[in-house]
């Protein structure tokens, strides 16, 4: 018999299970909309073959009685047309199945995942090598060398672990209540998804008009747009962005677990002049302040300091559950909204035949998530909220640049 | 494709209104991008709700009645207990519907406790230590060992279950040995049972089981 294997949850998704709940449901969505209708069948036998080369994945979740863990399995996912609503809740106390979901409608293929398991850069190369499998299943082609550039063992690396240095972490700097998004919310915690897709060459052009990087040049948008959208009396408070930073790119690691931080950037429609060059000339220096690996080393460090605390660690899970779920929903009232980029897409085969990349993800009040897949730059807002006003906002200022934009979404409030 | 004239973009999907403005589109409706999620109707409601006006009004009559006739004795006190006790399991089944083995375990756990409760309320007879706890326990002992193997249930499920198997073999050797029984058979009959099967489950499946308890309880 084998074997199996477990494994302690990372830095990062220790928060995730208490912080799941309602609308929020730590669970992100990425999806690739195909050229052609997708084959169920064959997109089993992608997913049987994928499925084996991330074995990290094969894993449920359960309850000890200090903490959460990753149990391996030998549960196989399962293919099936898109039968709920974007970012539903994928992780059940009482129903222990895999973590992540593949799922297609018309066109697209889904990979729904829980954030416990991975973050949207792990999930993106799940993703791509599924896609590839698939293509040159359903077309007949050899298929190209499709390996992934780590092993099973460095694929499941706890690398918040690996770089976590108790000797070095500066004190968290508090930081004000934010502004928070108000107004009639979407029935059943449902959310709102309205994706926008612009060509990547004409946002690239303007966002180096302003001489900002694309992640601030959207993010000043967003902020804009949020401002557009406050009263007078509400501006006393700052809005308050969150960035997820993959730290891959600051630490080497190869693990498709959670690997990210997050930077702060905020903006006060109270003293500042709001227009949008300001904005990007203030959140981009507050960014790259962020981004500075000494501070993106302490920050992680401070975070792993809380985990490996011995008080911490022997609090029974149900307390420590109530105490996370208390210190994530005050976390949160700092926070106005979330803006994620995955960045740039790539597979090795079959760009003919895939539309675009989108992403998007579970949040309590707005969240906006960006990638891009050669020229198609995908913009997807999630959110609580009935009114559509700030992302009509967001979308008229980029048509306003002369950038073409087109729109989809899950018309939730028809259903 | 359509195309909305107040935000002068392009709508994909099957929309007649722009998703952003609420204006009508232009152009010809394309094919839904989502699927239509019909809303969840509860659809056992009603039953729970004439349940709950059942037993609420059935447990307030009952307080009435027993008040204008005071010379019966307090009755109405176990016809509460009786409701707050359907309430309770009704609500761990279903609760725990998806998982038959956590189930039996908290049936049996609250179930005990509810029962020397009401042999505390009659007046202390010992019967629910003498006969519900081992009987109860004998049963889930077995049960649990059963359904593990009809079902073939593998070890990281069943583990913790195993675990509280040992403390149901536990309870009843304590209340034996503090003299809290009268009765001895069904205690006795409920050692041996649960001893013997947790022997075996050492023997077969031991070093699964430290695994399991080392991972239950990391730290």
């Amino acid at each position: 018999m084998r074997t199996k294997q477990w494994i302690r949850l990372d830095n990062a998704a220790k928060i995730f299970p208490a912080a799941a709940y309602g609308s929020d449901t730590q669970v992100f969505r990425l999806s690739c909309e195909l050229t052609e209708p997708v084959n169920a069948h064959i997109l089993q036998q992608a997913l049987n073959e994928t499925a084996a080369m991330f074995p990290v994945y094969q894993c449920v979740m359960r309850r000890g009685l200090f903490w959460y863990y990753l149990d391996s399995t030998d549960l196989k996912p399962v293919v099936r047309e898109e039968y709920k609503p974007p970012c539903s809740a994928i992780y059940c106390k009482s129903n222990k199945g895999l973590l992540y979901e593949v799922t297609y409608f018309k066109n697209r293929v889904n990979l729904e995942m829980f954030h416990v398991i991975a973050d949207g850069k792990g999930a993106a190369v799940f993703l791509t090598a599924l896609i590839t499998k698939y293509l040159t299943l359903a077309h007949g082609v050899s298929a190209p060398s499709l390996f992934i550039n780590a092993s099973h063992t460095q694929m499941s690396n706890d690398s918040f672990a690996t770089y976590y240095d108790d000797k070095n972490h500066s004190k968290a700097v508090p930081r004000p209540n934010s502004y928070k998004i108000k107004g009639a919310k979407v029935a059943e915690n449902r959310l709102k998804l309205i994706t926008g897709h612009v060509p990547v060459d004409q946002v690239l052009r303007i966002a180096k008009g302003y001489g900002a990087t694309i992640t601030v040049f959207l993010c000043a948008c967003l902020i804009k747009a949020i401002g557009s959208n406050m009263s007078v009396r509400a501006k006393r408070k700052p809005v308050v962005i969150a960035i997820p930073v993959n730290l891959r790119s600051f630490f080497p690691s190869l693990t498709a677990r959670n690997f990210f931080g997050l930077v702060h950037v905020e903006y006060d429609f109270s003293t500042e002049s709001g227009t949008l060059e300001d904005i990007i000339q203030k959140i981009g220096k507050q960014l790259k302040e962020g981004l500075e690996p000494e501070r993106l080393y302490s920050d992680l460090n401070r975070f792993s300091a809380l985990e490996h605390n011995v008080f911490a660690r022997i609090v029974p899970l149900p307390v420590k559950n109530i105490v996370m779920r208390t210190a994530y929903l005050l976390s949160r009232r700092k926070v106005t909204a979330a803006l994620s980029n995955i960045g740039i897409i790539n597979v090795s085969f079959g760009t003919d035949y895939i539309r675009s990349f989108d992403v998007c993800s579970a949040t309590d009040s707005m969240q906006v998530c960006v990638c891009s897949f050669e020229n198609c730059l995908s913009i997807s807002f999630t959110s609580r909220f009935i009114s559509a006003d700030i992302q009509q906002y967001f979308f008229r200022m980029l048509v306003q640049m002369g950038i073409a934009v087109e729109i989809s979404s899950n018309n939730v409030e028809n259903e | 494709m359509s195309q909305c004239n107040q935000c002068n973009v392009t709508v994909r999907g099957d929309n007649k209104v722009c998703p952003l403005c609420q204006n009508p589109l232009i152009g010809d409706v394309g094919e839904a991008l989502y699927p239509k999620i019909p809303t969840v109707y509860r659809q056992y409601q009603l039953i729970f709700k004439i349940l709950t006006a059942l037993t609420l009004s059935g447990g307030i009559i009952c307080v009435g009645i027993n008040l204008m006739l005071p010379q019966s004795g307090y009755w109405s006190v176990f016809v509460v207990f009786g409701i707050i006790c359907f309430w309770i399991s009704i609500i761990a089944v279903i609760k725990r519907r998806g998982n038959l083995l956590k189930s039996i375990t908290f049936q049996v756990v609250s179930l005990s406790l509810m029962f020397i409760a009401l042999d505390f309320l009659i007046g202390w007879t010992g019967w629910s230590l003498n006969f519900f706890i081992p009987i109860s326990c004998t049963v889930a002992i077995l049960s649990l060992t059963i359904i593990v193997k009809v079902k073939k249930i593998p070890t990281e499920d069943y583990g913790v279950y195993l675990i509280a198997n040992l403390l149901f073999c536990i309870v009843p050797i304590v209340f034996y040995f503090t003299g809290l029984i009268s009765v001895v058979l069904p205690t006795l009959f409920c050692m041996a049972v649960s001893v013997v099967t947790c022997v075996v489950q050492i023997v077969f499946e031991g070093k699964n089981l430290w695994r399991e308890i080392v991972k239950r309880f990391h730290v």
